[in-house]
């Protein structure tokens, strides 16, 4: 079996860092939590952290077998 | 008292302090010094809201000063000492402003009334609890105020709350089709070479 992968950190980062932003919207505007910088930092933070996990520690999907001719 | 310097001068400083914030945060476990004040919030159908004193009560994490964004606060402050030629500063998560003072008047107290959408957009504001610094430093003293107010208004009437609903669901899907894919685990070779026992018309004679 082929060792390749092709990963995507650009999109994983991005979208864990959009993740932690929303977050620490919503948490602010629903009262979960009084948002300090420093806590909305934080928040940010974990959303890149897990951007990093998704870009490099799940495992790589398998291609789709493709059909064989019968 | 000369209301109309004040605002220009030193006084403008509670004014944009306390009209949401400032005044809010001196009280009980909030800390204030060099200064003292009163602050009343209403609603923006005009009832009664909410009052803190520094010192005095509210104004803490657990009991904050409650404003609407569109509900007036009325305020009054004093300063220990005479404050001239300084600055003031408020800061918070939901936004900060600064700016200088004269003070050639030489007063030390000081009223007014503002609303929170003075300053904000009304779609840009986020409800929710925020810690709010006030500060003013100039020559003959200086006064610091922290506290807490509570933002009463609807999260889904703010902007921010709606790109954080939209942008949610974006980020989770651009995590999930991040993930790492296999490269040609499975895919047969696409330049396989043809069989030389076999001619590509298929040996028909």
């Amino acid at each position: 079996m082929s060792a390749d992968v092709q990963r995507h950190p650009f999109k994983c980062l991005l979208g864990g860092l959009l993740l932690g932003i929303s977050l620490s919207i919503l948490a602010q505007a629903f009262g979960l939590v009084v948002v300090a910088s420093t806590t909305a930092v934080g928040i940010i933070a974990v959303g890149i952290v897990l951007g990093i996990v998704a870009a490099y520690a799940l495992p790589a999907k398998r291609p789709k077998a493709a059909a064989h001719p019968s | 008292m000369h209301q109309g310097r004040m605002r220009r001068s030193i006084v403008a400083v509670a004014v944009v302090a306390g009209a949401t914030l400032a005044a809010a945060g001196p009280a009980g476990a909030a800390s204030a010094s060099g200064c003292s004040g009163e602050a009343s919030s209403v609603s923006s159908g005009g009832e009664p809201l909410d009052q803190v004193s520094a010192p005095g009560g509210g104004g803490t994490r657990s009991d904050p000063f409650t404003v609407e964004p569109d509900g007036p606060v009325s305020w009054d402050g004093q300063s220990d000492t005479v404050i001239t030629d300084g600055r003031w500063e408020v800061t918070s998560s939901l936004f900060s402003t600064s700016g200088t003072f004269d003070n050639d008047d030489e007063d030390q107290s000081s009223e007014g009334t503002k609303k929170m959408t003075d300053y904000v957009p009304a779609l840009l504001v986020l409800p929710g609890t925020y810690e709010v610094d006030v500060s003013v430093t100039g020559e003959g003293g200086s006064c610091a105020v922290t506290g807490f107010i509570e933002v009463d208004a609807s999260p889904l009437a703010s902007a921010w709350v709606i790109a954080s609903l939209v942008l949610l669901p974006l980020s989770l899907l651009m995590l999930i089709t991040g993930r790492p894919e296999a490269l040609g685990a499975l895919a047969a070779p696409a330049d396989t070479p043809p069989s030389p026992t076999t001619p590509p018309d298929g040996g028909a004679p």
